[in-house]
């Protein structure tokens, strides 16, 4: 066959190296941005009979480790007087993992980094009244604590633990659920 | 077929869905929100699922409904143009034929089109007539466009590529629209979408549009010119969805459109025609226990009437569709959708002798799609659709088959796979395997004409053309550049390349040209494509396409190509696209330019067994859209198209004619 496949292959190969030479590394992962509770909001629009119009968020930090409070001051300050993104309006309500009892009435819970130790409590609290929790901080999904990880950087990332959403009661529409990660 | 069965089949399904859905969720997609969600186009046109578009195992585009606007094109083929792996034959003022992957000619049978999923290809032929396409492109969300045969998730035509265009949802989102144009040809359109709902449980969305242009006056072989004829179209369209339960929705859709062109044949000549279309459709979109579920039920009818010099022929067909499909996820990481249908395509002959070749076929397909883990996903999916023919009626006499000898049975496996590898969060390799089935349509089986002293026959022994395409694409965003590169290299190979009016059968009633596989052709490509964003105003795209055929075809006695196919001289090798956006306040300028190089093109002034390759230049051409917001509501647009010429050669048709448009647009 006549076709020019070396002249395709030499030039799809020079562009692949000139490309992947270029400094493209992704960014460190900061603390938890407006994208981030946008991303959030929005997915809470998936929920089966999810939060509706103006959200109270509660942002669940633990108030003596430092990398956890900073992260709360920032969720709050992402929060601001009120976040709207799709149908929801999130508004942030700092609750101390030492004072779980604030999470009555609450929408749904961030967890911030940093409160492994009451993870547990953090979690049986949600259970109780069926609100999900959610999170910038992996590792609370993987093991359990948290049913929702969002990232958005390089892009949008989202991951839910299907038995802890379970075991909440909790569920999403089918189409959702199909775009993201589940374990 | 007996439609009573299936209508009733239909309904019994439905009522089934609808009282298995206690207690579940969604319904129709929300392109909207998951595409805010996740910041990215989604798609479901890939395998069937949504996901986004960057994730898929095919290769593909999508076209937002802001570059829509922001084009300077005034119908769907003028949007697809500058894509990279697109072709659009722009014959007369009104007609195009649109290929993805080359092997464009009149009458393109390789290329599925659908409008939310119905199909609205032309089914007696496979072809597509773009302007009879019931849509206004004020109601289109976005247009997407897989490359390469997916004929196992979407079935017959999917050989070369797919175009799904998805308009608005009537329930979820608002669109309210109109707008006047005017230009050169004589130019006049009107266009309006109007949305409303009844207590969010009802959407409707209805559309309508008419156009009147004038056919191009350039040079036209003396033998067509009786032929030619203005561009008329009109359209109405209705899509409405109602919220029956927590959990189901039932749509239900209706359109008709009526266009007047010239078009350019499969037989490679003009031709006045009149394209009458309406169709019909019903859904029931369910989250259930079991699955998101859904049962569609549509029927398209045609009345096409052309006219050529040596030929009148009426064409009445009516393709009917159900389809039932179930998208499901099991575990964690295993997606997957099973699907069954069932078609019975028609088309009589009365308008000739009498008759009616028609089909059923009922298919079943899968789908698996694995997320292996964060870097890894493998998408494996096949189709196997049974085809009976069956001819009823008189026949006429030179044709050298029986009726009986039209039952005939065909089955058919069609293969998709695809290898996605995601190594860092930002590179996508995709490693991908086609294997697609062009079945012969009703036209190459079965149909019969005469033309002056000649019968033409379709074949009922005819075989499909099978395409196989293996395909290896890489895609990332770039940060310097602000925007993304796509590139993709590919390999296809046609086998059993069909033709009507190919084999002579001489008879004492007289002589029959029949329908035959005529031979292969293999393609080697390539396609390339960077666009980016430069400050907050400018934006650009710089796409190009290689594709190079090799045809072994049965075709050429002496300098005449005796069957009107012929791919390796008629594919331009190179065509490159760039596009220039501008926006600032009130203001957008929008520039496209395409260069397409040289080809010798198929050609035939009258349905002959005489074809001769007209050349056709390597060409640039220009198009521009310059807009101004006049207030909140109004913008003026001027449009320009192929506007650095009077006129100008692009396919062997007669040149086309520069056209500039001024258009005001309200959104209410």
């Amino acid at each position: 066959m006549k076709l020019r496949t070396g002249l395709l292959i030499r030039t799809i190969s020079l562009l692949v190296l000139v490309l992947t030479g270029m400094n493209l590394a992704t960014p460190a992962r900061a603390q938890v941005t407006e994208k981030d509770f946008q991303v959030m909001a929005r997915a809470l629009g998936f929920m089966t009979n999810g939060p509706k119009g103006t959200v109270d968020v509660a942002i669940v930090h633990a108030p003596d480790n430092p990398a956890s409070m900073a992260e709360a001051q920032a969720a709050q300050a992402a929060l601001g007087e009120g976040l709207k993104a799709g149908a929801l309006t999130l508004r942030p309500v700092m609750v101390s993992a030492d004072d779980l009892g604030k999470l009555a009435g609450v929408g749904a819970i961030f967890v911030a980094p940093g409160t492994d130790a009451q993870q547990d409590a953090i979690l049986a609290a949600a259970k109780t009244s069926g609100t999900i929790t959610m999170t910038t901080d992996r590792k609370c999904v993987e093991a359990g604590k948290c049913v929702m990880f969002v990232a958005t950087a390089p892009k949008v990332e989202i991951l839910v633990n299907k038995a802890t959403e379970a075991a909440m009661n909790i569920s999403f529409d089918s189409a959702f659920k199909m775009m993201v990660k589940e374990i | 077929m007996n439609m009573k069965h299936t209508s009733h089949a239909a309904a019994v399904v439905l009522a089934a869905l609808a009282a298995s859905t206690a207690n579940v969720n969604a319904q129709s997609m929300d392109y909207g929100s998951l595409q805010s969600l996740f910041g990215a186009p989604v798609t479901t046109s890939a395998i069937g699922i949504p996901q986004r578009a960057s994730d898929a195992p095919v290769t593909m585009e999508i076209i937002t409904a802001d570059e829509i606007r922001r084009s300077s094109a005034t119908d769907l083929s003028g949007v697809l143009k500058n894509r990279a792996g697109v072709e659009v034959s722009q014959w007369t003022n009104g007609a195009s034929d649109v290929a993805v992957r080359g092997y464009n000619q009149g009458g393109n049978t390789r290329l599925l089109v659908l409008v939310n999923g119905r199909q609205v290809y032309l089914d007696h032929f496979g072809l597509v007539s773009w302007n009879s396409i019931p849509v206004q492109l004020d109601e289109i969300r976005q247009i997407e466009i897989v490359k390469g045969p997916n004929t196992a998730l979407f079935g017959f035509n999917a050989v070369s590529g797919v175009v799904n265009i998805v308009t608005y949802n009537p329930l979820l989102d608002d669109v309210d629209k109109a707008s006047v144009r005017v230009g050169t040809q004589n130019h006049q359109e009107g266009s309006f979408v109007g949305s409303f709902k009844l207590n969010d449980k009802a959407g409707f969305r209805i559309s309508a549009g008419g156009t009147d242009a004038d056919a191009f006056d350039t040079p036209t072989p003396v033998v067509e010119r009786a032929t030619l004829t203005d561009y008329e179209r009109r359209s109405l369209s209705l899509d409405s969805l109602f919220q029956i339960a927590g959990n189901t929705q039932l749509g239900i859709e209706a359109s008709t459109n009526s266009t007047n062109d010239t078009d350019f044949l499969p037989t490679m000549s003009l031709a006045g025609a009149d394209y009458e279309t309406q169709s019909g459709r019903i859904r029931l979109l369910s989250d259930t226990s079991m699955g998101r579920v859904e049962a569609d039920l549509y029927t398209n009818i045609l009345d096409l009437t052309i006219a050529t010099p040596t030929l009148g022929l009426n064409i009445d067909n009516q393709v009917t569709v159900f389809r039932l499909q179930d998208v499901f996820k099991i575990g964690t990481s295993h997606n997957m959708r099973i699907s069954g249908e069932y078609r019975h395509n028609a088309l009589e002959t009365s308008g000739n002798n009498g008759g009616e070749i028609s089909y059923d076929v009922f298919s079943l397909g899968g789908m698996w799609n694995w997320v292996i883990n964060d870097k890894f996903s493998l998408t494996n999916a096949l189709r196997l659709d049974n085809l009976k023919l069956d001819r009823q009626g008189p026949k006429l006499p030179a044709i050298p088959f029986a009726n009986s000898q039209y039952d005939a049975n065909l089955l058919t496996l069609s293969v998709n796979s695809g290898l996605v590898w995601n190594p860092d969060g930002t590179n996508t390799f995709r490693l991908s395997y086609g294997r697609g089935v062009e079945a012969p349509s009703l036209i190459d089986a079965g149909f019969q004409i005469r033309n002056g002293p000649v019968v033409l026959a379709g074949n009922p022994f005819i075989d499909p053309t099978i395409v196989n395409n293996y395909e290896l694409a890489w895609e990332r965003p770039l940060a310097p550049i602000n925007g993304n590169l796509r590139t993709a290299v590919f390999y296809q190979k046609s086998t059993d390349i069909k033709a009507i009016g190919v084999r002579p059968v001489f008879s004492r009633f007289g002589l029959a040209v029949v329908s035959e596989n005529i031979g292969s052709s293999e393609m080697i490509g390539g396609e390339i494509q960077l666009d980016g964003k430069v400050g907050e105003h400018w934006n650009w795209k710089l796409n190009y396409t290689l594709e190079e055929i090799d045809d072994s075809l049965a075709n050429r006695t002496g300098p005449f190509l005796t069957i009107a196919k012929e791919f390796e001289e008629s594919t331009p090798k190179h065509t490159v696209n760039a596009q220039l956006g501008y926006a600032i306040d009130k203001w957008e300028f929008d520039l496209f330019g395409k260069y397409v190089s040289s080809s010798d093109r198929v050609r035939s002034p009258v349905i002959s067994p005489v074809n001769f390759l007209q050349p056709v230049d390597g060409y640039v051409t220009a198009s521009a859209r310059v807009g101004y917001k006049l207030t909140e509501e109004f913008t003026l647009a001027l449009q320009g198209q192929d506007i650095q010429e009077g006129e100008m050669r692009q396919t062997q048709a007669p040149k086309t004619e520069r056209r500039v448009l001024l258009t005001l647009s309200s959104e209410f």
